[in-house]
């Protein structure tokens, strides 16, 4: 509370400097990391989620686009296996009513970036592993991962926007144009991430096939995932000589995952974004 | 020069109103991600002895009427700590996208699903693993008497409801914030009796006018009435819109899709930018496979309010609080020219009043 009336302070004095120049840059003063005591942050622990802050593994100035969610429920490891998702901040002080595109808060690190201190920062990405196929049965195997994006009102857990009315509803928007690199992810090894390149050569079959290919919409560069449908929204597949071993997408760049806020839904109040990540494994 | 002072000072009042509004319109607005933990559970499928050979991923095996059968999922619990995870059964249907989809949604039973997935098995069932733990949850599988020859898709749905609680609890009073939640589904093949011979079939039902990511559109439901599927997106179609009588298209979407037995899928024709306007139109589709093609049309009608709605929802709401600062700048203003007038008028007064004038004849004499 008292922090809040800081910002309120703070952002007003910067704008009565700045208002005539526009609205931007406003300061991030919010995001302050829990460090432990020897000043490095902790992982995955937030100073007060109140003020929107979030370290995700890496350090307070690379600040939490980085979003780390490692998912543990998966196939039999060694199988095919749903490593992690990206986390997408839309942090950042916004524009609030006079904004309804909203981007990524900072960009993400590199897949394989490691800084100085020998401290990897989680990149923002969706990382698949596909273990399965390595024999020769000729057995089709394809995954798909797809995310069901709803929006929560803050008192239990009705959707705002109904299917099929008339009501705008908050649209997530995901690049298209990344491209999937393959990647191993070891999980033994605090989750490391290392770059790997495509192999076809079935003698060390690390990477063996063509990437999983990325969804669009139309023939824009980018996928839209509404909030008012109860269907989910297939994001990438891989058919059986796709996506074998590891890939990631990583939503590096801030306008590579946009959050359309209606006007109308920001009057709404409070509302969280719920992504469901779904791994399947079933005909395509 | 006093002028140009009074100016100046409505200037930096407006400044300043402007400033706190726009401070207080920013201050809570963030958007934040929150993590989930993680669920150390491998699920793997144990296969009945009939599983098609060719299918090392999902259930897929031939089934008669009257048989039972299996379906067996395996949990390891890696971690130490109790897990807690749900099993659904869900019938496959197909997604706005010509997706074939295994997840849980509001939509009701297709009209011509004849042997639902979720009537063939048992309930959702709850596993709890205790640390290291390995299980084995089973779902039977039991056709009835039936004379259906077909396919029955569907899927065993894994989601840990505890780790979705934990990261909706997570939620704080902000304005808006993004969570995430997990799952994964093993699909459901269950070819039924002599499941070669139906063949997919469409026809279209209700066109239902609404907001296709926010821009005017209709959605048309194409529905397969037949319980065969066509998998890899090997269903082209090819979809425009006309007016009622006429031959120019007026908006198109073509879509490569599959589509699961017995399902509907609301096919998306967006008017992009452009508004809607009431009329009467006619919907045709192309619908083509390897060995197939489909024209189907439907005539729909778009009224006047449905249109208006439809364009006015993503308009941004009137606001009226540039009038609210208006008044109040106004209010701010006329305190000041009443402080003003009213300190001149005292020292006028004062100087009255050594005339021995009343002091208040004045002011009465403003009001009107």
């Amino acid at each position: 509370m008292k922090f809040t009336k800081t910002s309120l302070l703070f952002s007003t004095a910067i704008l009565l400097g700045s208002a005539l120049t526009g609205l931007t840059g406003v300061a991030q003063a919010a995001d302050q990391a829990l460090l432990d005591k020897d000043g490095n942050p902790i992982s995955g622990v937030s100073s007060g989620q109140e003020n929107g802050a979030e370290v995700i593994n890496g350090d307070a100035t690379a600040g939490s686009a980085a979003g780390e969610s490692t998912v543990g429920i998966g196939f039999r490891a060694g199988n095919l296996t749903l490593n992690q998702v990206p986390n997408f901040d839309f942090g950042g002080e916004n524009d609030f009513m006079a904004q309804t595109d909203f981007t990524l808060f900072n960009e993400g690190a590199e897949l394989n970036y490691t800084d100085d201190s020998g401290t990897a920062p989680r990149p923002r990405a969706l990382i698949v592993t596909d273990a399965r196929g390595a024999d020769d049965s000729g057995a089709t195997n394809g995954w798909k991962v797809s995310v069901n994006f709803k929006t929560l009102l803050t008192k239990g857990d009705t959707t705002l926007g109904e299917a099929g009315d008339a009501t705008a509803a908050p649209i997530l928007q995901l690049s298209s144009a990344v491209e999937p690199t393959p990647v191993t992810f070891d999980t033994a090894n605090h989750d490391t991430i290392a770059v790997g390149t495509t192999v076809t050569d079935s003698g060390s079959p690390l990477y063996t096939a063509a990437a999983p290919v990325l969804q669009k919409t139309g023939v824009t560069d980018f996928l839209d995932v509404p909030s008012n449908t109860t269907d989910p929204t297939t994001v990438v597949t891989a058919n059986a000589t796709q996506g074998l071993r590891g890939w990631a997408v990583n939503y590096k760049a801030k306008d590579s995952v946009h959050l359309q806020v209606p006007i109308e839904q920001q009057y709404i109040g409070v509302f969280t974004a719920k992504l469901n990540w779904t791994l399947g494994n079933a005909p395509a | 020069m006093r002028k140009m002072n009074m100016a100046r000072c409505l200037g930096i009042l407006l400044f300043s109103v402007m400033s706190l509004w726009l401070g207080m319109s920013q201050q809570t607005h963030r958007v934040q991600a929150v993590q989930v933990g993680n669920i150390p559970v491998d699920v793997k499928a144990v296969f009945p002895e009939n599983q098609n050979g060719m299918v090392t991923g999902y259930f897929d095996f031939e089934i008669a009427s009257g048989q039972s059968n299996n379906l067996t999922l395996e949990f390891t619990n890696t971690a130490d700590k109790e897990q807690t995870l749900t099993v659904e059964p869900v019938v496959g249907g197909t997604t706005y996208q010509g997706e074939l989809n295994y997840e849980p949604t509001d939509r009701k039973a297709d009209s011509s699903l004849k042997l639902p997935f979720t009537d063939l098995t048992s309930k959702k069932q709850t596993v709890t693993l205790a640390g290291k733990e390995t299980k084995q949850v089973t779902f039977p599988v039991q056709i009835p008497q039936t004379t259906v020859n077909g396919i029955v898709l569907g899927s065993l749905y894994v989601s840990s409801e505890q780790a979705n609680k934990e990261a909706l609890k997570a939620r704080s009073k902000k304005r808006m914030k993004v969570i995430n939640t997990y799952a994964l589904y093993f699909g459901v093949v269950l070819r039924v009796n002599d499941w070669e011979s139906a063949k997919p079939d469409f026809r279209l039902n209700r066109v239902v006018p609404k907001l296709i990511n926010n821009d005017p559109g209709v959605g048309v439901d194409l529905q397969n009435f037949e319980p065969a599927m066509i998998k890899d997106k090997a269903l082209s179609i090819k979809a425009r819109v006309t007016q009622k009588g006429s031959t120019k298209t007026i908006k198109h979407y073509n879509m490569k899709a599959s589509f699961a037995p017995n399902s509907t899928l609301s096919y998306p024709i967006t008017w992009g930018g452009d508004r809607i306007t009431a009329g009467n139109y006619t919907v045709h589709m192309d619908l083509k496979t390897s060995d197939k093609t489909w024209h189907l049309k439907r005539n729909f009608t778009i009224t006047g309010e449905q249109a208006e709605k439809l364009n006015q929802a993503n308009q941004p709401k009137k606001n009226y609080m540039w009038l609210w600062i208006l008044i109040g700048i106004l209010a701010i203003l006329l305190i000041i020219i009443f402080v003003i007038y009213m300190y001149k008028r005292g020292r006028q007064t004062g100087r009255q009043s050594v005339q021995n004038q009343p002091q208040n004849r004045g002011s009465r004499k403003k009001k009107h």
